[in-house]
């Protein structure tokens, strides 16, 4: 008997005491705590009229319950007047619908989906029009929250993400200098949204305006001038031949400076048919790419090649490939990349063609084949990779994939396929590998940087993308010059592309390597000034900095502060590189401030002293109470309350 | 076997046959015991928390030295692409004014910063271009950064990296309540943010001291922005622990019945020798797994 109380007095004050611990805790910030993180949060635009692609990731969800996604006031509470309503429009159509469904929870309470968010005008009559008392607005001056739940009427039970917009480039001035840029899908997204409406503000005051255009067509504008109106153009190879006569013929030349570095992506929405999850993760070899494009695979849960590369993959019955219907740079680089890596397979596409459209070699133009979709423009392109086309919209038939600047790939929250060389080795696209990508690009004759395309390095991005400004340089075109205001203006945005623009790069862009930042600078103070001289070679060394300042450790450790190692050159280096220690300037791309959220974690300390202050103070009344009722029944030897209450 | 009562046993003095007659009242007494365990043993993790903890941050800050020694003497962390991985020494923080010269480790959930101040792991190192964050605790594991507040504008901290020595000048300080702009988010300037929490012991909020770079920055690689995991953010816990709690609840009642099994068959005062070690070891875990439930620049 008094054993079996001793376990008793021994088990139960240490299970209440873990109990306690466990409880405390659990109740207040529980494994079932439903989070959400919303990535972007903050900068959100209004990306050619699809609003922002956003990607959803939640924890701690039910296990099988549907998740909703509602856009809202900031701190809405009543869903009929506060938020997005079903049924009416916004400024995306029907794309962005007033409550979007996440997906189903699966077992482990985790997840992601990608979400449009609706900018501007929200609740609106198809033609627009607002709608009294339910029209909301969502963008940078009105603040607004995306509400994430599985009750999508009842909006106390959703978790709210306060989400923040962009300036868009309309809120700029309108009587800046103006400054007209034409140009390739790799430098529309930074210049046309981000560098825009930066350069619009004093002191720069730039009324700058890009216009989508394929390459060839830009150039074929800047050569134009004063005609098309066009001051530069933006694109990542230079003239061709016709073009530079016609450039000389007007009596001017041109000078390339880089502004922009990405990377050309093979990008995709594909969803797995067991899981009903997007794929984010898609492994294909050049053969396979350069089978794809050419319409030589198209269902490939049927293709043993594909499932040994994606083996928990379940495919879709079609995977539509996506192209370029109209000449342009992209397709020029994809298929140069095809050329070297995988011509076997690409010539093959067109094997019962005669002539074969496949077998010379790179070219802007994709051959038309009856089952690649060729798409107009890159907006176009990557608008169907995100969102299906006309009867082809179903995740559950159908897949996407296609070619897209890296930019656009992260603005419509695409991932991008990795590549597995023959070699066994894999290069995803990352900032990273395309700014390695870049560095080890090899200037060509006119000195502008070439990919090497035929590089199978796991750490280097094969397509980077280095978008040059064409821009008057050494003699003055004598047909339709530009006039001194323009040259100004030119010169000032080159000057903030070189410098502050570097440091507030949307996603899908990697900062300049220097030396190419060094480039553009010095062609910024050529601009219609020196004689024609050869370009700088793109790795010319820049002035040698002051050395690193290097302060002497102190007493207690004593970590030596060598020079910083200066990173590997962009390309050739010229060997004083290596002697005079290069000035390096790396920049973080600087997203927008987000809110500080408090956490209930901070609800354990004082839970715990309030409920050691309960518990002592129920304790001790407890044992007095029976310590009177015991005395006055009898007198027992009661040491254990004494002894309890003096610990 | 009729040994006198051990110490847990001592409540259970009264006669059997009492014991039977008075059901009731033995509850109540039971119970009273119980609960003053329980407001013992949480006294006891509040000395742990605010005093014993102190022990592991000294412990891990010695253990890091050789560490951070190894890293910057011609070590990668000399090199301009280096990124530290998670509980690697970052650098040496060192401020005059309030007498600190602590190792920071890479990483700002509850578990690095029991070893110290944490660098925040989506922040450029220090020294290098950006917004570098590093969290510090401010009442427990020895609170390195207890005395931030006395900071003023002006005040120099230094900091070494095995990219060499960076003296930055106190630019601010304040407070940031929930709503405000969280100022360990990226921003163009050259800055170091010391964040802890605020007020110190209910850490709804931070304190915040930033400061500017008074020299040029080293290069560092370009960061990509990244969400920072809910659990990295110092303000929160890391309630993924919790789990660790059941485990140590199995354990604790495996030690109980031992000891009860071990006091009937064998003897009470082998039995108490045995398990207080035993007992206080599972505390010492217990304490230490929910510490990192609490804020974690508490």
């Amino acid at each position: 008997m008094r054993t079996r109380r001793g376990i008793a007095l021994v088990i139960v004050p240490i299970c209440l005491t873990l109990a306690v611990l466990v409880g405390l805790p659990g109740a207040a910030i529980g494994a079932g705590h439903p989070s959400v993180s919303i990535s972007p949060r903050a900068g959100l635009l209004d990306f050619t009229g699809d609003g922002q692609y956003v990607t959803v990731s939640w924890r701690g969800f039910p296990r099988d319950s549907v998740l909703y996604l509602r856009e809202c006031v900031r701190g809405a509470t009543d869903p009929l007047s506060q938020c997005a309503q079903p049924g009416f429009t916004s400024t995306c159509g029907d794309a962005c619908p007033g409550i979007q469904t996440l997906g189903l929870v699966d077992k482990t309470g985790a997840g992601s989906a990608v979400a449009q968010v609706a900018i501007g005008l929200i609740n609106v009559k198809p033609n627009l029009d607002a709608i009294a008392g339910k029209t909301i607005t969502c963008d940078f001056q009105n603040a607004c929250s995306l509400f994430i739940g599985t009750t999508p009427s009842n909006l106390a039970t959703m978790t709210e993400v306060p989400i923040s917009f962009a300036t868009p480039p309309l809120a700029c001035p309108t009587d800046g200098s103006p400054l007209t840029a034409e140009g390739g899908s790799a430098g529309f997204r930074v210049v046309e949204f981000a560098w825009s409406v930066k350069v619009c503000a004093a002191p720069l005051n730039l009324s700058l305006d890009y216009t989508l255009q394929p390459a060839g067509t830009a150039l074929d504008d800047y050569i134009q001038g004063g005609l098309s109106d066009v001051d530069l153009a933006v694109v990542p190879q230079p003239m061709d031949a016709p073009q530079t006569a016609a450039l000389s013929a007007a009596g001017g030349s041109v000078g390339y400076a880089p502004i922009a570095a990405s990377g050309l992506v093979f990008a995709y929405r594909v969803f797995d048919q067991t899981s009903g999850h997007q794929v984010t993760t898609l492994t294909l070899t050049p053969d396979l790419l350069a089978k794809i494009f050419t319409g030589q695979v198209t269902q490939w849960y049927l293709d043993k090649e594909i499932e040994k590369l994606n083996p928990t993959v379940a495919f879709p019955t079609f995977i539509a490939t996506v192209g370029r219907g109209d000449a342009n740079e992209d397709t020029q680089q994809m298929t140069s990349w095809m050329w070297a890596n995988a011509r076997k397979a690409w010539v093959s596409g067109g094997r019962r063609m005669k002539p074969n459209p496949f077998a010379s070699g790179p070219t802007d133009l994709l051959p038309s084949l009856g089952q690649i979709d060729l798409v107009t423009g890159a907006r176009g392109e990557a608008r169907v990779i995100a969102k299906g086309d006309g009867d082809v919209v179903s995740t559950s038939t159908y897949g996407w994939i296609g070619y897209v600047d890296s930019s656009w790939a992260a603005s419509y929250q695409l991932p991008t396929v990795r590549i597995k060389y023959p070699n066994g080795k894999v290069v995803r696209a990352t900032p990273r590998t395309i700014a390695r990508g870049i560095a080890v690009m090899r200037p060509d004759v006119q000195g502008l940087l070439t990919p090497a395309y035929g590089r199978q390095d796991p750490k280097a991005w094969p397509i980077p993308t280095v978008s040059y400004a064409a821009i008057p340089h050494g003699a003055e075109r004598t047909k339709n010059p530009p006039t001194p205001e323009k040259l100004d203006a030119l010169r000032s945005f080159l000057t903030f592309a070189a410098g502050a623009g570097q440091t507030s790069l949307p996603p899908g862009y990697v900062p300049l390597p220097p030396a190419l930042r060094q480039r553009t600078k010095v062609l910024t103070n050529q601009i219609m000034k020196a004689p024609p001289e050869p370009t700088p070679h793109p790795t010319a060394a820049p002035p040698p900095p002051p050395p690193p300042v290097v302060a002497p450790p102190p007493p207690v450790v004593a970590p030596p502060a060598p020079p910083p190692a200066a990173p590997p050159p962009p390309s050739v280096a010229p060997p004083t590189s290596s002697i005079a220690p290069q000035q390096v300037v790396y920049v973080a791309p600087v997203a927008a401030p987000v809110a500080l959220v408090a956490s209930p974690s901070r609800l354990i300390l004082p839970g715990l002293v309030f409920g050691a202050m309960a518990a002592l103070a129920v304790g001790v009344v407890l044992l007095g109470s029976s310590f009177i009722g015991g005395r006055s029944g009898r007198a027992p030897k009661d040491q254990g309350s004494a002894e309890g209450a003096a610990s | 076997m009729q040994e006198p009562e051990t110490t847990f046993d001592l409540t259970a003095a009264e006669p059997v046959a009492t014991a039977a007659a008075r059901p009731r009242g033995r509850v109540i007494r039971v119970a009273g015991v119980c609960l003053i365990a329980v407001a013992v043993v949480i006294g006891l993790f509040l000395v742990y928390l605010f005093g014993a903890s102190r022990i592991i941050e000294e412990r891990s800050q010695r253990m890091l030295l050789p560490e951070f020694r190894s890293l910057t003497q011609q070590g990668p962390a000399t090199t301009t692409d280096w990124r530290p991985a998670p509980g690697q020494p970052v650098a040496l923080l060192s401020i005059p004014k309030i007498g600190l010269e602590e190792i920071v480790v890479e990483g700002t959930s509850a578990s690095a910063l029991t070893q110290g101040p944490g660098h925040l792991r989506e922040s450029p190192v220090p020294g290098r271009p950006g917004n570098s964050v590093i969290a510090g605790r401010r009442t427990t594991f020895g609170a390195p950064f207890r005395n931030l507040d006395v900071m003023r504008a002006g005040d120099e901290i230094h900091v070494i990296t095995g990219q060499g020595a960076f003296t930055y000048k106190v630019t601010s300080i304040g407070s940031v309540m929930p709503g405000q702009v969280d100022p360990i988010s990226p921003s163009a300037k050259d800055q170091l943010t010391l964040v802890t929490s605020a007020p110190a012991y209910t850490a709804r909020g931070r304190l915040v001291v930033v400061a500017e770079l008074t020299s040029d920055p080293a290069p560092g690689p370009a960061l990509t922005t990244q969400v920072i995991p809910s659990d990295e953010t110092g303000l929160a816990g890391q309630p993924a622990k919790a789990g660790w709690l059941l485990l140590l609840i199995e354990a604790a009642a495996a030690v109980a019945l031992g000891a009860v099994w071990f006091s009937r068959r064998i003897s009470t005062r082998v039995a108490v020798f045995l398990a207080t070690p035993l007992v206080l070891a599972l505390l010492w875990a217990t304490f230490g797994i929910t510490a990192r439930l609490l804020p974690a620049t508490l």
